[in-house]
């Protein structure tokens, strides 16, 4: 890898987003975010303009639901959690990305 | 799929806006704590969360393109894969398009039998009514109308009987003729009409006016409404024809209007409609015969519409004569029956037949796209490794097999419009209206639905089993496209709906075979006719000698063509005609006696060369001699009429009662001696029995006859023969129309119902045939590129080449006798469908049977030579060495 951040790969954010709404429960688009980039560390540029498509994507497909809340200092903030279709998709996501990854790994491995 | 959300760009807008104004405060307030100033926090916010018109756009375009841009990529996909593999793409489009083409072109030539409404207002009201004269109808199709007497009727029943709305008639007659006795001359059809006709069937002219009941009295200026046909073509869709004058029969008569495009008569065609002015009936005035409609009041069944209007026309009737020895009968039936008849029997058996074409055309195609998706089996795992959804993957391979379905159906469109040509010439004259079927918006339609249908139908099965893709396979053989069972299946299917195809084929060859060699009793080859019906105007029925004269003048003329070998003229249409018929009888000088029911008996004034030239044996007695003409009144019985009328003597001798001309204008019954039998000709119908027939000598005959029917039996060719007829009659009168037909045209005509449906699903059969063999191949050539591994080991253990393709065609044979087995129960089971069209064969009928079953077990087994000769050539080594 080279000295510029990681790109994320087409697909990836929704299991990203997945992902922290699930361990971490009901969050505001500011709060994924943030969490996104903290487990990142920096490896990783999360582009907003990317991520609010991506939650209301996710949310018509019904993996994750949204309704209006008060954030933490007090301002109205929209709150995502998971849904059931939600954690089944993500499981399915999670195998599909090692299938990928064992493929890929594999091709690579091959290749040389 | 995200369609709904088109409408909802405000909300998305404005759920955007509070998003980002959320974020970029948080990020603010993030930042003034990390120590910036609050402007440069600002700032720094704005440029970290990007351009917000960005986002939205991004929102939109998820929202809205993601669908049709998954369409299209979709598509542009199917057309590479589908490029790449032109030969498979190639076939199922033919497939594909042969099935839907056909289905298109069938649908269309019977849609008007099946499911248009008739061109009328509220056609399910419309009835015919009337009376059935056991002498006149009952036996064939084509004399089937109800009768009504105008002199019962005197002009509508006022007030209109219960439970009708309104009550009309036409003047009976099939095809009654006027002539244009101005330039150009022509023949039109002319039918005479009460002035509220066009109401009761809710029809107004497009241009002009209707009838009024002022120009249907007793003498009213002489008005006519044209058909659009004549409009265009005589008047060139001129507007101002209205209030023109055309000469008809030699008076003249105002255009009114002109009918809609689309209007077709309830009776036989129509050019002209004029009004019937013959009301109120002079006393004790019979009047003519009237075939009568009505309109019903919403909600009243035939039944009831006949139990209220029966005591009507019975009473109507009862100051009637008796017409003949069997009382009529009054009776209602609805329009649609009427018109249309039994012809959806038919309709519903050419329809399921171009069905199963369909059917196995489908079956074929999904045969070849899972057998190619075998193929791209480890095509679909890679994809789905890199993350493609399942559904998405499975509308990609219904996008490819609606793609092929599309383009089938539109190479199927083309395909029909040449098919519904052939339909239409090829169809008995019985399927009412058949030329008026085209390839119209509604076909459209139904072609496009059913394309899609087909297309979703032939994708499901491949969609699914890609939907089942899960994980890379490696090295494995066995993929979910592959089972072979589920292959297995589809080809005995189709099999089995070939088998029944084939089968209900041969049995209508059978009985088209059945009828045509119904001995007919003439001989028509080398025989040609002419009916000669002179110009109203020049010859009318008042001037006594002129028409007999030309009448005569014409018998010697065609006599003296050169190749004749008989000539005849005689005063009805050969072999049918009901010029006269009678329910009663007169032998011996005895006063009549009714004849038993349903039986009529014929008569037909003849020349001397009758006999001769329809080659009608005479089987006692003696032949017509020119000197019968004006000689003592004589008479030939046919074999029928002599048993009829002496059962259990010899006729020669005794007399008849018959008709004659008389020079005033009368016809006047003698008695005629008996002095000869001829044989029984086929007058009702080639699988009917005969009526019995008297025949007389012509005699002044043009002094109340209105036409006289030609005949000769020549040695000259079709083309000279028809050519020197027409000159016959031209050098008398060019004025008179005529058509000069071969003989052997009509017996044709008389069998062109069981030809048409007996052709038509004889081509289906052999299509299906053909797909079944097609399909057949396809599977064994495929399992048997499967299986050369394990035919490479069982060669290596010693099987020889022999036993291989012996296995191969052993296999598909066991594939062939299920889908006979289930084709037969198929057949046994619908063998009702087919029994109305058979004739002189059982719908069980086992020679039919048997021949279908070879055919079919012929042509599967040539199928699978190929396939078993490739299995047989495996090499075993290299078979082993692969993979």
């Amino acid at each position: 890898m080279g000295k510029d951040k990681a790109e994320l790969l087409q697909g990836t954010l929704d299991l990203l987003v997945l992902k922290t709404v699930e361990t971490m429960g009901p969050l505001h688009g500011w709060a994924i975010a943030k969490r996104i980039e903290q487990v990142a560390q920096d490896l990783l540029e999360l582009k907003y303009g990317t991520l609010y498509p991506a939650l209301m994507r996710l949310e018509q497909n019904g993996w994750i639901s949204s309704e209006w809340g008060t954030s933490e200092n007090n301002r109205r903030a929209r709150f995502y959690s998971i849904t059931k279709q939600g954690r089944k998709q993500l499981a399915l996501e999670a195998e599909n990305w090692e299938q990928m990854v064992a493929f890929i790994t594999r091709v690579l491995g091959s290749a040389r | 799929m995200r369609i709904s959300d088109l409408l909802r760009r405000q909300e998305i807008d404005q759920r955007v806006d509070e998003e980002f104004e959320f974020h970029l405060r948080m990020q603010i307030e993030e930042n003034i704590r990390s120590g910036m100033n609050p402007s440069d926090a600002c700032v720094a916010a704005r440029r970290k969360l990007g351009n917000r018109t960005q986002v939205t756009e991004e929102v939109y375009r998820m929202n809205t393109i993601s669908f049709l841009e998954e369409v299209a990529q979709n598509v542009r996909f199917s057309v590479r894969t589908l490029r790449r593999n032109p030969g498979f793409a190639m076939t199922a489009v033919l497939v594909l398009a042969l099935g839907l083409g056909s289905s298109t072109a069938m649908f269309s030539a019977l849609d008007r039998i099946l499911f248009r409404p008739l061109p009328y207002a509220d056609e399910d009201r419309l009835v015919h009514f009337g009376m059935t004269f056991p002498s006149f109808s009952g036996r064939s199709a084509a004399d089937s109308d109800l009768i009504l007497i105008a002199g019962s009727y005197q002009g509508s029943w006022k007030p209109v009987p219960e439970p009708f709305t309104a009550v009309t008639t036409v003047m009976w007659g099939k095809g009654s003729s006027c002539d244009v006795t101005e330039q150009p001359s022509e023949r039109l059809l002319c039918a005479q009409v009460e002035s509220n006709f066009l109401k009761t069937f809710g029809v107004r002219p497009v241009l002009g006016r209707d009838f009024t009941p002022e120009d249907d009295a007793r003498g009213a200026p002489q008005v006519a409404i044209i058909s659009h046909k004549v409009w265009t073509r005589r008047f060139g869709a001129d507007p101002g024809v209205i209030g023109r004058t055309i000469e008809l029969d030699g008076a003249s008569a105002s255009v009114i209007g002109v009918l809609p495009a689309e209007f077709s008569m309830p009776t036989s065609e129509a050019d002209i409609l004029r009004p019937q002015q013959q009301y109120p009936l002079p006393p004790g005035q019979l009047g003519s015969m009237l075939t009568a409609f009505g309109r019903l009041k919403p909600g009243v069944t035939g039944e009831q519409a006949q139990a209220a209007i029966a005591p009507i026309i019975e009473a109507n009737a009862k100051g009637l004569p008796r017409v003949g020895g069997n009382s009529p009968q009054p009776r209602v039936v609805r329009l649609r029956d009427h018109l249309i008849g039994d012809a959806p029997r038919v309709a519903w058996l050419l329809l399921g037949a171009v069905a199963g074409l369909l059917l196995i055309a489908c079956v074929n195609v999904t045969n070849l796209i899972v057998a190619r998706l075998a193929a791209r089996n480890r095509e679909f795992e890679v994809r789905a490794a890199l993350g493609a959804g399942r559904a998405r993957l499975a509308r990609l391979a219904l996008t490819e097999s609606l793609m092929l379905a599309v383009v089938g159906g539109t190479l199927g469109l083309a395909l029909a419009a040449g098919m519904l040509r052939m339909f239409v010439q090829m169809a008995p004259s019985s399927m009412r209206d058949i030329e008026r079927a085209a390839l119209d918006l509604r076909v459209f339609t139904v072609a496009g639905a059913l394309a899609l249908v087909v297309g979703m139908a032939v994708g499901a099965w491949p969609a699914f089993s890609v939907w089942r893709v899960r994980e890379l396979q490696h090295g494995s053989r066995a993929t979910p496209a592959a089972r072979p069972h589920m292959r297995f299946a589809l080809v005995t299917a189709q099999i089995a709906l070939t088998v029944a195809m084939l089968g209900g084929s041969a049995l209508l060859l059978r009985t088209l075979w059945n009828q045509v060699a119904v001995p007919l009793g003439y001989q028509s080859e080398q025989v040609f006719t002419m009916e000669v019906a002179p110009n109203v105007a020049r010859y009318p029925p008042s001037s006594r000698g002129l028409r007999h004269a030309l009448f005569e003048q014409l018998l010697d003329r065609i006599r003296q063509i050169p190749g004749t070998v008989a000539a005849t003229m005689s005063s009805d249409e050969f072999p049918g005609g009901m010029h006269s018929v009678a329910s009663r009888s007169a032998v011996d000088r005895q006063p009549p006696r009714d004849l038993a029911r349903g039986m009529r008996l014929r008569g037909r004034d003849v020349t001397p060369g009758y006999f001769q030239t329809f080659r009608i044996p005479i089987l006692r007695g003696r032949a017509f001699a020119e000197s019968d003409r004006g000689g003592p009144p004589v008479a030939i019985l046919s074999e029928s009429a002599a048993r009829l009328l002496f059962p259990g003597q010899d006729p020669i001798g005794h007399t008849v009662e018959r008709g004659y001309n008389n020079t005033d204008l009368t016809r006047v019954t003698r008695w005629a001696e008996v002095v000869g039998v001829a044989g029984d000709v086929r007058n009702v119908g080639p699988t009917l029995d005969s009526d019995p027939e008297i025949y007389v000598p012509a005699e002044n005959w043009g002094y109340l006859a209105s036409y006289a029917v030609y005949a000769i039996r020549t040695q000259a060719s079709s083309a000279n023969a028809v050519a020197f007829m027409k000159q016959a009659v031209a050098d008398l009168d060019p004025l008179t129309p005529v058509t000069v037909e071969p003989l052997d045209a009509e017996v044709a005509r008389q069998t062109e119902r069981p030809r048409f449906v007996a052709w038509l699903l004889a081509a289906f059969a052999g299509l299906a045939l053909l797909l079944a063999a097609a399909g057949l191949y396809g599977v064994a050539s495929y399992l048997v590129t499967q299986r050369t591994r394990d035919i490479g080991v069982r060669m290596a253990l010693g099987a020889s080449p022999a036993d291989i393709s012996r296995q191969v065609v052993g296999e598909a044979g066991r594939w062939i006798a299920a889908g006979a087995v289930l084709g037969c129960a198929l057949a046994w089971a619908g063998a009702r469908a087919i029994e109305a069209q058979l004739y002189g064969v059982a719908s069980r009928d086992p020679l039919s049977w048997m021949v279908s079953l070879v055919v079919l077990a012929a042509a599967l087994l040539l199928a699978v030579q190929r396939p078993a000769a490739r299995a047989a050539r495996v090499d075993p080594m290299e078979a082993l060495r692969a993979d």
